[in-house]
């Protein structure tokens, strides 16, 4: 398990989105630079495009884009809705836009988990060796009012593997930082990481954690060179807080495939 | 003093080719990577080379190999700008005041060339229009890139007065070898990724630089510089046949981690 196969046009990397999209990620609470509060879902959306253009960036060659990552994003409620229409390479998602998604009612985690292991057993056996290992990125608010334990159906995901290793597991938790863990004091560009669930104050952090990868070598390489200099060794793929910084650092995490 | 150039065509592949350089022998081949091939783009490595009479007044050669890094804004652009300004500058300004005596005082014109550069290539950057029909995240993406600027690396080198200087910036490759294919000298190149020139900032790290005189020029035969996408060649590129080397290039052409290719191999007489 090297996690070091990087992203090509012939070996693109899959990475699944999902979306919490629960009426309370309509709360107007992320702090971002200037001082001022967004909600959580614009900023969301914000970072998540963000990580788009970084993507577009890394596969860009002149004007053309070259197909190096391929993505599918599942915003979830109640329900789950396949945003994208199925998997999309990141030169038609340039084509397409991104979604507007807007804060609805409850909030099914399980649910959603259940459409990535879904696409995930579709997927993996046309993963050849050479692909790097897929990459889901949960991002939520909150704790889980409807469905079932997510956290079963993570550790199945977390078993499957490709080549290159498992497949990934990242949570980001977008909550006060004071409600979530003990040391609120967070600069993004030097922060650590979570690399202990004593270090976080909410259950169900606790058990984002447990569903959360090791952050690959090769992953934290690429995060040092994006300027977050304090990430440690043994981080877990996890994040929680509400500041921007943090939030733009946790989606960043998600393109942090090696590439070619 | 007349002076002959010769420069990489970005827009195509070019075979192995030799050309006589009078009393040197120039090896050389252009490659773009299977995907820039297959897009129809243009390759983001670049190589010029500049040559004329023996002269103590300006170089006999010079030559400049550079590789556009993919991530930053129009790669070829940024390799094409400064491995023109290199050749310019290293022909035109070597003498002036005097040639360098050593390696640090390379450095620190080189250095100054560069960080002078900045207002030309930033504008030529700032300049450079993009198709009207790009989809809003494309345009988003490059221009984010624009604004970071253009990145290249870099090798570049002189034949002045007997001595040959030669300088380097990233993982843009040299060696120096005699004629049993060894490093002159001892001369083990020591490249650095994280290197690289910038056209908004200058040289983003330190230039390094080598300089050979005396008894060490006549051992040397051979000077190769090539770009990163003929490092994975284990066998020395000094030792390969025209033949060998072609086939080499298609095979790492069908690679999925293909890349660009360009190599400058000077062999030289040791008259």
């Amino acid at each position: 398990m090297s996690y070091t196969a990087a992203a090509n046009r012939k070996n693109p990397a899959l990475i699944i989105y999902l979306l919490d999209c629960s009426g309370s990620m309509a709360t107007q609470d992320v702090k971002l630079n200037d001082g001022s509060t967004e909600t959580r879902m614009n900023v969301v959306l914000k970072a998540f495009e963000e990580s788009v253009i970084r993507m577009i960036q890394l596969s860009t060659k002149g004007t053309v884009i070259s197909p190096r990552y391929r993505l599918a994003v599942y915003a979830y409620t109640s329900d789950v809705q396949d945003v994208f229409g199925g998997i999309k390479t990141i030169d038609q998602v340039a084509q397409i836009g991104l979604p507007t998604l807007t804060a609805q009612t409850q909030t099914n985690t399980e649910a959603a988990f259940l459409r990535a292991e879904e696409l995930l057993r579709a997927e993996l056996p046309k993963l050849s060796v050479g692909v790097p290992a897929p990459l889901i990125c949960h991002m939520t608010d909150g704790e889980v009012n409807m469905g079932g334990d997510a956290s079963i159906v993570a550790q199945r995901i977390m078993r499957m593997n490709v080549p290159d290793g498992n497949v990934l597991i990242e949570n980001i938790f977008v909550s006060p930082s004071a409600q979530l863990l003990r040391d609120t004091a967070i600069d993004a560009k030097s922060w650590p990481g979570i690399s202990s669930p004593t270090e976080l104050i909410n259950d169900y952090a606790k058990r984002l954690f447990e569903m959360s990868s090791a952050v690959p070598d090769s992953y934290r390489s690429m995060m040092l060179e994006m300027g977050y200099k304090g990430l440690q060794l043994g981080a877990r793929m996890m994040f929680a807080g509400n500041d921007y910084p943090l939030i733009k650092m946790a989606f960043a995490m998600s393109t942090a495939t090696p590439v070619r | 003093m007349q002076r002959s150039i010769l420069t990489s065509d970005q827009s195509c592949e070019t075979q192995l080719q030799r050309y006589s350089l009078g009393d040197t022998l120039l090896r050389y081949v252009y490659a773009r990577s299977a995907e820039s091939q297959s897009y129809h783009q243009l390759g983001q490595d670049y190589f010029k080379v500049a040559w004329g009479e023996s002269s103590s007044h300006q170089p006999k050669i010079v030559f400049a190999l550079c590789d556009g890094v993919g991530s930053s804004f129009m790669g070829h652009l940024g390799a094409q700008l400064v491995g023109d300004d290199l050749c310019e500058k290293l022909w035109s300004r070597a003498l002036n005041p005097s040639p360098p005596k050593t390696s640090a005082q390379l450095i620190q014109r080189l250095t100054l060339y560069l960080i002078q550069f900045r207002s030309i290539s930033q504008e030529t950057i700032q300049n450079h229009a993009l198709p009207s029909n790009l989809p809003v995240l494309t345009r988003r993406a490059l221009d984010n890139q624009r604004e970071y600027g253009s990145e290249a690396m870099f090798v570049c080198g002189m034949l002045l007065n007997q001595g040959w200087f030669f300088a380097w910036l990233g993982d843009a490759r040299l060696q120096v070898l005699d004629e049993q294919f060894a490093p002159v000298n001892g001369f083990i190149q020591q490249p650095d990724t994280r290197c690289r020139w910038s056209s908004k900032v200058g040289p983003r790290g330190d230039i390094q630089s080598m300089i050979f005189r005396g008894d060490d020029v006549k051992r040397i035969k051979h000077i190769l510089a090539f770009s990163d996408g003929l490092a994975s060649i284990e066998t020395p590129l000094a030792q390969l046949s025209d033949e060998t080397i072609s086939t080499s290039i298609a095979s790492l052409e069908t690679s999925p981690a293909s890349d660009d290719i360009s190599l400058l191999h000077f062999i030289l007489s040791n008259r």
